[in-house]
């Protein structure tokens, strides 16, 4: 009646993941049914105990450790006599493997001598639907550990695209970059959303194609994503688009001009995730690009606000860089020659002008 | 990347090689997510399975997000005629 109890406390759940260990470690049971074997594999497994016990202290990952404290009922005793049959005492909640682990470190402690091996009887081995067959604490929670280790690995195989290899590192590796990758692209494409003014020409200094080329791996990282804008994008080639002169229509887009206090905060959030794209140290190419889209984007956002006739926004920017970068340009003695600031920010002659004395007098 | 250190143990060869760098890589993932909870506590040990299973929840979350902004950026394509929409036109073809 234990036996039921647990079975619908957990559901069909318990059920699979019982039965994918139970297949694991059948052989194990299988092993354990001779007096011989037992006493060979008691050893062996002993030693591994003993080997996981000093990696304990070397590793920095140790196995999760949650403090749950509200699964009560499974007041388990750890040691298995060889010829007991199923009792409620022996029942594991597999879901938690935490738990288990816990118990496990928890028992350690208590009872010191009971270390060994305890061996599944007979009559529970053949029981692989309904329970788990106890087997050692420690090769046992290795066994679960990685199981659930390579459970996640597999998950994350899925969700990382172009991961081919099935080995940890390489696994691991992917998905760092990948993460890497669409942080910077969800920052690209929340400054685009927000800030309508990326003018051509600061994209036409070169950064055009990186910032392209930056939104391609981007989208090229997720072949099988269906955006909306996907059919809008060449994975792999660039054609540049011809520099048209587009004329700011300053007064109609005003309204559209987003609130400054939105886009410091997409930028500080890029400053803050930049660090960590500068070790990129897989693609060096990558950490260029990445500098150079931070400063098309700071640039886009200057520009912005002085389409937006207010410099002031420039100081909400929490990098002092930024704001002086604007100053000094409009306001360098010798001047810069006018036609410079014009290409240079999409402007007209007469706002430049309008920016040096505002710049000039906030000076 | 890493110093490949090997240690002496029982169970020497390439699986202890690795287990460093799959110990390396795992912090480097774990200082890539957002940390909600571990300002207070930094301790050196970082669970694995944890770090995994966050790393999945976060690829999933920005998978989500990136859809958003995507369903938003064609939105706005599509419904404004102006310069922003020619600017985004561009950038993207």
């Amino acid at each position: 009646m234990v036996l039921l109890n647990n079975q619908d406390f957990m559901g069909l759940e318990w059920t699979n993941d019982v039965e994918s260990l139970a297949l694991k470690d059948q052989d194990i049971s299988v092993r354990a049914r001779s007096d011989e074997d037992r006493i060979t594999n008691g050893l062996k497994w002993s030693d591994d105990y003993f080997y996981y016990h000093q990696a304990n202290f070397h590793l920095q990952i140790v196995p999760e450790n949650r403090k749950e404290e509200e699964n009560s009922e499974k007041d388990l005793t750890l040691v298995v006599p060889d010829e007991h049959s199923e009792t409620g005492d022996h029942h594991l909640h597999i879901k938690d493997y935490s738990e288990y682990n816990r118990r496990f470190l928890r028992n350690k402690h208590a009872k010191p001598k009971r270390r060994r091996v305890q061996i599944l009887s007979d009559d529970e081995s053949e029981d692989f639907s309904r329970k788990v067959p106890l087997v050692t604490r420690k090769s046992s929670k290795r066994r679960i550990r990685d199981d659930m280790m390579s459970n996640k690995m597999r998950t994350l195989q899925q969700l990382v695209p172009n991961c081919h290899k099935t080995d940890k590192v390489s696994v691991l590796d992917k998905t760092i970059e990948y993460m890497k990758n669409l942080q910077l692209q969800l920052q690209v494409m929340s400054i685009m959303g927000t800030n309508p003014y990326i003018p051509q020409a600061t994209l036409d200094f070169g950064m055009h194609n990186q910032l392209l080329t930056a939104m391609g791996i981007a989208h090229g990282l997720n072949p099988a994503k269906q955006t909306t804008l996907s059919p809008l994008i060449a994975a792999s080639n660039w054609p540049s688009p011809p520099f048209s002169n587009l004329s700011f229509p300053h007064s109609s887009n005003q309204s559209l001009f987003p609130p400054p206090a939105s886009s410091p905060q997409c930028l500080c959030g890029l400053v803050r995730c930049f660090p960590t794209f500068f070790d990129f140290s897989s693609n060096t190419m990558g950490a260029l690009m990445n500098s150079r889209i931070f400063i098309t984007i700071v640039l886009s956002y200057i520009i912005g606000s002085i389409h937006a006739y207010d410099p002031d926004a420039l100081q909400d920017l929490c990098l002092p860089g930024a704001v002086s970068v604007a100053a000094t340009l409009f306001t360098a003695e010798p001047a810069l020659s006018e036609d410079v600031l014009t290409k240079t920010f999409q402007v007209k002659s007469k706002m430049v002008d309008k920016i040096k004395e505002r710049l000039a007098t906030k000076k | 990347m890493s110093s490949r250190r090997s240690r002496s143990s029982r169970q020497t060869g390439t699986s202890m090689i690795s287990e460093d760098q799959i110990n390396d890589l795992v912090l480097q993932l774990h200082r890539l997510l957002p940390e909600l909870g571990n300002n207070n506590r930094r301790s050196g040990k970082v669970s694995a399975s944890k770090v995994l299973q966050e790393t999945c929840t976060y690829i999933r979350n920005l998978n989500k997000e990136v859809d958003d902004l995507s369903e938003r950026l064609s939105q706005l394509l599509e419904s404004t005629d102006s310069a922003q929409a020619a600017l985004i036109r561009s950038l993207l073809m």
